[in-house]
């Protein structure tokens, strides 16, 4: 079974890993070590105690907030449980005329905005974009991900999962 | 030395440059020396002087004797890989200008393995050779036809010439859709920027996509292009020094390389990229030499070196080749010996996957260093090699002669525990798996060749050499029908034997627009004829002018000519050997179209044949080669069955089927013509083993040479 | 389609009652086979892996050999094949199949077929072809009809029995994708049409051929049929070939092995296909629930040669993916629009061809795929909908458009997955739709043709999760991508390229942004008459979506054409001609050349093309990764230098300051600026985004007010129409009223 040290993993997430090297690992077999030192990696970075469960993108996670499981950015800030759509919690700024669009889309390249909207969703305590939307006008805000985080550190990590 | 010198070879590599000598009689010596890139010519001559040492004997008598000094080498291969060219300036059509980046879509796939073909994240383009700020986009298109639609824009010559004049490239690519059709465009923009050089007093090779490779697709038309002014470059300059350094010592003609296509030129000839593939072509060399000589002429080359397993086939002397291979991951058209490759080298890592416990051999290889882990050099993944020597093939304290002592205990434990404990079987039966595992899919690689290329492969000798051939020959020829199966007591050396047993040879290719309908009649047929005529009359013509410099009046070129045919419509064509020099009349053509349509339905199965398409000839190629001298092969008479007792050494187990063996042991250097050996043996050879199973004997011939029999 | 009740024909050695299993019949061995898993959860009931554990070296042999067979007889098909899409571009794959269909092992090429041939051997196994019109040694079935089973009718599919004893052991199959088939405008992916009856040459699971001999009856239909008959009888040709070639060396290694060994064999690696599948997704997932949607909105009405049926619509393409506990992959489409009168509309093998050219690329690409990976999937596609018509008559000659989508977001979710899990090397963003020039008219060599340009087979693809996605080097239907060589393309087509460049600013933006794709523009050429038509364009609506921050890709939604033009005049008076497009305000192709031009929106022109006309074709690209401003300024230098960016977009979407250096014609990044640039950027949106909350309020006054046009409201309508879930789940999430629809 494959184990990469940590630095590897480390260059890897940001891109930083030789080309030779990066290929290896993606054609290699997989490291079933990854998500242990993955996490050891993301939770040395934030600033923050919270124990991080699941990484849910470049700058959100799930972690572990006392008795509750709360959506954090690195930021600091939180958008609560895991189980409610995060973007709620967001800020938003909306794509939906030719001269929003023209901004990132010159010519050719943009939508309709009569058919299409771009919805950016910001970190309200950093600004940075987490996630875009691109969907139909008056389309209901799309909730991309609830792990089912007992089945994954039960049953596949075969680790115990802090209490709630 | 027994007779006078014949031949000096050089294989510089990235790390060690190889020298051997060969004299008449076909004996050779074997130096070593570190390769010195700033200036090869240094690394070459103490290498030169170490081969020299064996045979009591210094530069002094040896140079003047030389008929032929004969360089091939890795740097022009390194200088792409590590992207350590030329600065080029590249003047192509405008609209094209981005076909660097884009290269072509395979490119950034192509020469992956399976599963990374299908694992799309892992795809890449390789990194372009021209820098994208120095590639001139000029107006101008000629069309499909081979008629000027949009006429040069000189002007935007002239401005780009200007630049190039003054922006420090080092060499110039011209490069133009079509040119292979028609070169006016691409040849006047020659004109107009080698006046502008001149003016400005610089001297910049230019190279012209129509001269190079003038054949239909434009991206391996440029690829060609860059890499010879790419990698080229640098390397000529160290040939050069190298030959002076040779001269200088007394040896008497110009220095030599090994093209793709098998046989020599010299390094002042124009398309010296065609030298870039010389590996496997070396081995090809020196089967056809021994087919000539022996009257064997149907044989398949199969070379099990440390990285990959290569077959290549000989039929009636003559050997295929591949129009567009893939180099450093640049599809270009290169004509090369057809060669098939794959991963079952004898230094091919074993690995299990994890998920599906299915054992994996390959894609990636020990090679020397770190090496197998049984070298103790460093390497900690197991490999075939080390499987080989726990069953006993391979003696821990005869490799290399005892150079190299092979830990036993080491490849066990990692045999035991990276692969065999995980997949749940004995070490020993594990590695006999694993080692025929290998061996099947070398042999299937055999059976693909064979029906690729439409060979009935009872018709056929196989040889088998390469360091590690010996020793799995009669594992990957199990179950196959072979006229007969051979290996040789230099199998070890035999590509760099092949190299010298080369001849003067060049390739000539020219696309040609010719068509014939369906039920054409004679007077289309003798039009055809013609055409077909004056374009290998114009390739003659060119090969007397290219290779006058390296023949005396004496020689004879022979000429063999080829024509690359297809259905009309088809987009891939086949390349046949015209059994004749000119076509006289319809019939003619017709004896050729029928000889390659018996081609086209062998590789292809009847079904495939629609002679109600017509037939299209877009390209029409030469061969024109030039004997030279060569080491001779003696013939001895044949002695006794029974070898000699020195030549016994024993008796080893060997694993074989599940059970140990004890097998006889010899040295190969001792044995004689007419000598029989039966199975279970194993004859050693400092350089290399050969593994006779149990029902198999061993029959030296008059040559010299070892049927497995 | 029933049954046919022909009476029996006996084809069959005596002492059996059918060619299958054990003398069984085929559609018994279907029904047991089925059962068997049904029963074990285990693919034919193989509950061990003994076969493998006893005797390792003989079994994984076996499989090594089945495999390489099917892959050698795929590169020779390639030089056989005049199509340029076989030949040029790979257009092509080779698989084995057990008697009721299941597949062993397969080539690469187009995985989208792993499961495709299977629907096709079990549709006429089910419709007992063993008694009518018989399946014996020798016999070579064909199919291109989506409904039997195909992903569009451009792919012809050839199945032969393989014979061992008179008992069927085996099939081998292969599909090859044709340039044309006849249909209404030359081509293959007909998009004017809203029916099956226009989509061309149907061949609905013929025989044809008998004793390995292409019957003489079949060959005239296509020669008749089409315009350039020439591709599609050599790779007719090529394909039989393979077939046989496949069998020949099948039945060797049954010689070799052994039948009983070899029966055993086979049902043992499809359980350990699906096995291994279920392992890897275990060990490189995370379970849970994703979603993600994506639109593909189309533009028919007012257009000439439109069919009057079609009208302008937008595909609603949601999908959940659930991972379970055991690792069980299923996908629903469960809110997806209904059938279409357009030819965007995919029968269920199509969907299979999606899910699979999709999974063989992210979690089963260790080439040993079969349909063992089908048995531990799950796809739920809702009957009516586009992705499920249920009716045979309904369009799919263009299922592209809707299938890429629609596995975008799969391969997004997945990625996703990927991404929790620590797998960020294996994140990406894939595929989108893929516009194929298509058309015919009257060649350069004066004859009538009809073709593909399958250049765009080499598409921009997505951003990757640590790096920028492939350039000019990714389509989602076949991983090996390639544009081909322009000189193999206007051997093909009337047209003389002035240029294939890259679409500068194209990437969809990010932190890592995804492939350039490219655009090409074209002097038609020596043809009076050229109808050229795209095959799909997501007119009006992106295709795709980016992730964590990054922006979808660009949508190519126009195309540009010039027609009268002034270009023999320019020339002749060596004048600037166009070769890319420039200003996006004011394509070169509009300012340098006067004629009338037009901005076509979407699928097709309206008019056909003549010699002199001039057109300029767009392909996609997908979305990007992360915040753009988070992106590598150095990065975005050499993308400058490149030209595949402009400064303008440095500045506006990625924050960057750069300086172009006509002398040393390099770009350089003004650090200090550039860190400004950003900060601002920060205060901007602070400044101009509003908490989501506020944001919806106002969206849900939108909503009463119904304040959309009219194809936003049909799409809703619809939706709640074909799935009353989907329906609440809208209402629920506005908190709208129970009976809820917008009045057309």
């Amino acid at each position: 079974m494959n184990t990469y040290p940590k630095d590897l993993i480390r260059d890897l997430i940001d891109g930083r890993l030789p080309w030779p090297t990066t290929k290896q690992v993606m054609s290699d077999f997989k490291d079933a070590g990854r998500f242990e030192t993955y996490i050891e990696i993301l939770q040395e970075r934030v600033s923050w105690q919270e124990r991080i469960l699941l990484p849910l993108g470049e700058h959100l996670y799930i972690v572990q907030k006392g008795k509750a499981r709360i959506v954090k950015c690195d930021c600091g800030h939180e958008f609560g449980p895991y189980t409610e759509n995060w973007k709620l919690s967001a800020s938003i700024f909306v794509r939906d005329t030719d001269e929003k669009l023209e901004e990132i889309y010159p010519g050719a390249r943009k939508c309709d905005p009569d058919w299409m909207e771009i919805r950016e969703y910001c970190c309200p305590g950093c600004q940075t974009q987490l996630e875009t939307e691109a969907v139909v006008p008056g389309y209901p805000i799309v909730f991309d991900f609830v792990p089912d985080l007992e089945a994954f550190y039960r049953d596949w990590l075969k680790k115990p999962l802090p209490s709630n | 030395m027994a007779g006078k010198a014949l031949v000096l070879g050089i294989d510089a590599g990235g790390t060690m440059t190889d020298t051997f000598i060969v004299d008449e009689a076909g004996e050779f010596t074997v130096g070593k020396a570190a390769t010195t890139p700033h200036d090869e010519s240094v690394g070459f001559l103490e290498s030169a002087a170490d081969a020299m040492s064996y045979w009591q004997t210094d530069h002094k008598s040896v140079y003047p004797q030389l008929e032929v000094a004969l360089y091939s080498g890795t740097t022009m291969l390194n200088t792409l890989l590590t992207r350590r060219g030329k600065n080029v300036g590249l003047v192509t059509t405008a609209g094209f200008e981005d076909d660097i980046l884009m290269g072509r879509g395979m490119q950034s796939w192509t020469g992956y393995s399976y599963s990374d073909r299908i694992h799309a994240v892992t795809h890449v383009h390789p990194a372009a050779l021209v820098e994208r700020r120095n590639v001139y986009g000029v107006t101008e298109r000629v069309d499909v036809f081979g008629e000027p639609i949009i006429p040069l824009y000189e002007h935007e010559v002239q401005a780009a010439a200007q630049e190039l004049a003054s922006n420090g490239v080092e060499a110039i690519v011209i490069h133009f859709l079509y040119s292979y059709l028609n070169p006016a465009h691409e040849r006047r923009a020659h004109e107009i920027i080698q006046q502008a050089l001149d003016r400005a007093g610089r001297k910049v090779p230019v190279y012209l996509g129509s001269d190079l490779r003038p054949v239909i697709r434009e991206n391996s038309r440029l690829n060609a292009a860059l890499i010879e002014a790419y990698a080229v470059g640098p390397v000529r300059e160290q040939l050069h020094k190298v030959e002076e350094s040779v001269q200088s010592r007394g040896y008497r003609y110009s220095l030599q390389t090994l093209l793709a296509y098998g046989g020599l030129c010299n390094i002042r000839y124009p398309r010296l990229h065609e030298t870039l593939i010389s590996g496997p072509v070396g081995g090809v060399m020196g089967a056809r030499y021994i087919s000539e000589l022996t009257g064997m002429e149907n044989i398949i080359v199969t070379d099990l070196g440390g990285t990959s397993f290569d077959i290549g086939t000989i039929t009636r002397g003559y050997v295929p080749v591949d129009a567009e291979p893939v180099l450093a991951r640049f599809k270009l058209n290169l004509p090369t010996i057809a060669m098939e490759s794959i991963g079952a080298g004898a230094g091919s890592y074993v690995t299990v996957d994890p998920v599906t416990k299915k054992v994996q051999i390959g894609p990636g290889s020990a090679g020397s260093t770190p090496g197998p882990v049984c070298f103790g050099k460093g390497g900690k993944i197991a490999t075939i090699t080390d499987c080989d020597l726990l069953l006993g093939y391979l003696n821990p304290d005869y490799f290399l002669g005892g150079k190299q002592k092979l830990d036993k205990q080491a490849a066990l434990d990692a045999v035991k525990e990276q692969v065999t404990s995980v997949i749940g079987v004995d070490v020993y039966t594990g590695s006999e798996a694993i080692v025929r595992m290998n061996e099947r899919e070398a042999r299937d690689a055999i059976r693909a060749v064979a029906s690729a290329r439409g060979l009935d492969t009872s018709q056929y000798y196989l040889f088998g050499y390469g360091g590690a051939g010996p020793l799995h020959l009669a594992g990957y020829c199990e179950g196959l029908d072979f006229r007969g199966v051979i290996t040789f007591h230099f199998a070890a050396a035999f590509s760099a034997f092949g190299a010298t047993t080369a001849d003067y040879q060049h390739r000539y290719a020219r696309s040609v627009p010719l068509a014939l309908a369906a039920g054409a009649d004679d007077k289309a047929k003798a039009s055809v004829a013609q055409a077909i005529n004056r374009t290998w009359e114009e390739m003659e013509r060119a090969a007397r002018d290219e290779m006058s410099a390296d023949i005396s009046r004496s020689q004879k070129i022979k000429f063999t000519h080829l024509a690359m045919i297809r259905y009309g419509g088809q987009l891939s064509d086949l390349e046949v050997v015209s059994p004749m020099a000119r076509l006289r009349s319809a019939r003619d053509v017709d004896r050729l179209i029928a000889d390659w349509e018996d081609l086209y339905s062998k590789i292809n199965s009847r079904v495939a044949r629609y002679e109600q398409a017509g037939y299209q000839i877009f390209e029409l190629g030469l061969l024109a080669s030039v004997e030279k001298v060569k080491p001779r092969i003696e013939r001895h008479r044949l002695g006794k069955s029974e070898p000699d007792k020195k030549a016994r050494k024993g008796i080893r187990n060997i694993y074989w089927k599940g059970r140990w063996t004890p097998a006889t042991m010899w040295e190969m250097e001792t044995l004689k013509p007419g000598n029989r050996i039966k199975g279970p043996a194993i004859i050693e050879h400092p350089a290399t083993t050969l593994i006779v199973p149990e029902g198999k004997r061993v029959e030296i011939d008059e040559y010299n040479f070892f049927w497995l029999k | 389609m029933k049954a046919t009740t022909a009476k029996k024909i006996r084809r069959i050695a005596p002492g059996r009652d059918g060619i299958g299993p054990g003398g069984s019949t085929l559609l018994e061995a279907l029904k047991r086979n089925r059962q068997l898993f049904e029963q074990t959860g285990h693919y034919h009931g193989v509950k061990s892996l003994k076969l493998k554990s006893d005797n390792y070296l003989r079994y994984e042999s076996l499989h090594a050999r089945l495999r390489s067979s099917v892959v050698n007889a795929r590169e020779m098909a390639k030089k056989i094949s005049a199509s340029p899409g076989v030949r040029e571009v790979g257009e092509s794959v080779v698989a084995l199949y057990t008697p009721e269909g299941d597949s062993i092992a397969l080539s690469t090429g187009i995985m989208v077929h792993v499961h495709t041939l299977s629907r096709f051997i079990q549709w006429m196994i089910e419709h007992d072809y063993e008694t009518d019109p018989g399946i014996a040694p020798g016999d070579v079935f064909a199919n291109n009809d989506p409904f039997i089973s195909d992903v569009h009718p451009p792919d012809l599919m050839n199945v032969a029995p393989i014979f061992h004893d008179g008992e069927l052991i085996a099939w081998v199959g292969t599909v090859a994708h044709e340039l044309e088939i006849g249909g209404v405008m030359g081509g293959a992916n007909q998009s004017t049409t809203a029916e099956r009856f226009g989509q061309g040459l149907t061949v609905s699971a013929e025989k044809v051929a008998v004793n390995d001999v292409i019957r003489r009856d079949f060959l005239v239909r296509a020669q008749m049929n089409l315009r350039t008959p020439i591709y599609y009888i050599l790779d007719e040709k090529a394909m039989v070939a393979a077939c046989i070639e496949v069998r020949e060396k099948v039945l060797e290694i049954v010689a070799e092995h052994g039948v009983d060994y070899y029966k055993q064999a086979i049902r043992s690696i499809i359980e350990e296909g699906r096995r291994a599948h279920l392992e890897r997704m275990r060990l490189i997932t995370v379970p849970g629930k994703y979603r993600s949607a994506a639109f593909s909105g189309h533009v028919f009405e007012g257009k000439v040669g439109a069919s009057g049926l079609s009208t302008n619509c937008i595909v609603h393409i949601p999908l959940e993916m659930t991972i379970d506990r055991d690792a069980v992959l299923t996908i629903d489409y469960e809110g997806a629009g209904s059938k279409m009168w357009n030819p965007y509309n995919c029968p269920p093998s199509a969907m299979d061809g999606g899910f699979f050219v999709t999974l063989t690329q992210f979690v089963d690409f260790d080439g040993k795929v079969n349909d063992g990976c089908w048995y531990a999937t799950k796809m739920i596609l809702p009957p009516g909908s586009w992705a499920n018509p249920m009716d045979e008559a309904t369009c799919t000659s263009s299922a592209w458009g809707s299938l890429m989508p629609g596995f975008g977001c799969l391969q997004r979710m997945i990625s996703r997955s990927f991404f929790a899990r620590g797998f960020r090397e294996e994140v990406f963003l894939g595929q989108v739709n893929t516009p194929i020039m298509e058309g015919g008219g009257i060649s350069q060599y004066g004859g009538r043709f009809g073709a593909q340009n399958l250049e765009c087979a080499a598409e921009g693809s997505g951003a990757r999760g640590i790096m920028d996605g492939i350039d000019c080097g990714y389509v989602g239907w076949n991983p090996e991508s390639d544009m081909g060589n322009v000189e193999v393309w206007e051997m093909a087509i009337p047209i003389l390229y002035l240029g294939r460049r890259i679409w500068r600013d194209s990437p969809g933006a990010g932190k890592y942004r995804a492939g350039a794709t490219f655009s090409s523009l074209l002097l038609i050429h020596k043809t009076p008459v050229y109808n050229l038509v795209s095959t799909i364009h997501s007119d009006k609506t992106f295709d795709n979506q980016g992730m964590c921050g990054g922006y979808p890709g660009p949508t190519a939604r126009f195309q540009y054409v010039s027609r009268a033009s002034n270009i023999r005049e320019l020339i002749a008076n060596r004048q600037p001609l166009p070769h890319v497009e420039g200003d996006p305000k004011s394509p070169d192709l509009q300012r340098l050349v006067k004629g009338d031009f037009e901005t076509v929106d979407g699928v097709f022109l309206e008019r056909p093309l003549r010699d002199g006309d001039l057109v300029q074709f767009f392909y996609n690209t997908g979305g990007g990764y992360g915040d753009p401003i988070e992106r590598d300024p150095a990065a975005v230098q050499v993308d400058l230098d490149k030209g595949i960016q402009s400064l303008d977009i440095a500045r506006r979407v990625y924050g960057v300051v750069a300086n172009y250096n006509s002398a040393s014609k390099l770009h350089g990044v003004d650090e200090d600026a550039t860190r400004q640039a950003r900060e601002q950027c920060r205060r901007d949106r602070a400044a101009r985004a509003i908490p989501v909350k506020e944001w919806l309020a106002g969206q849900r006054e939108r909503l009463l007010k119904q304040d959309f046009v009219r194809e936003v409201k049909e799409m809703y309508n619809d939706v709640f129409g074909i799935s009353p879930r989907w329906g609440r789940e809208f209402r629920d999430f506005w908190n709208l009223p129970d009976d809820f629809t917008f009045k057309s």
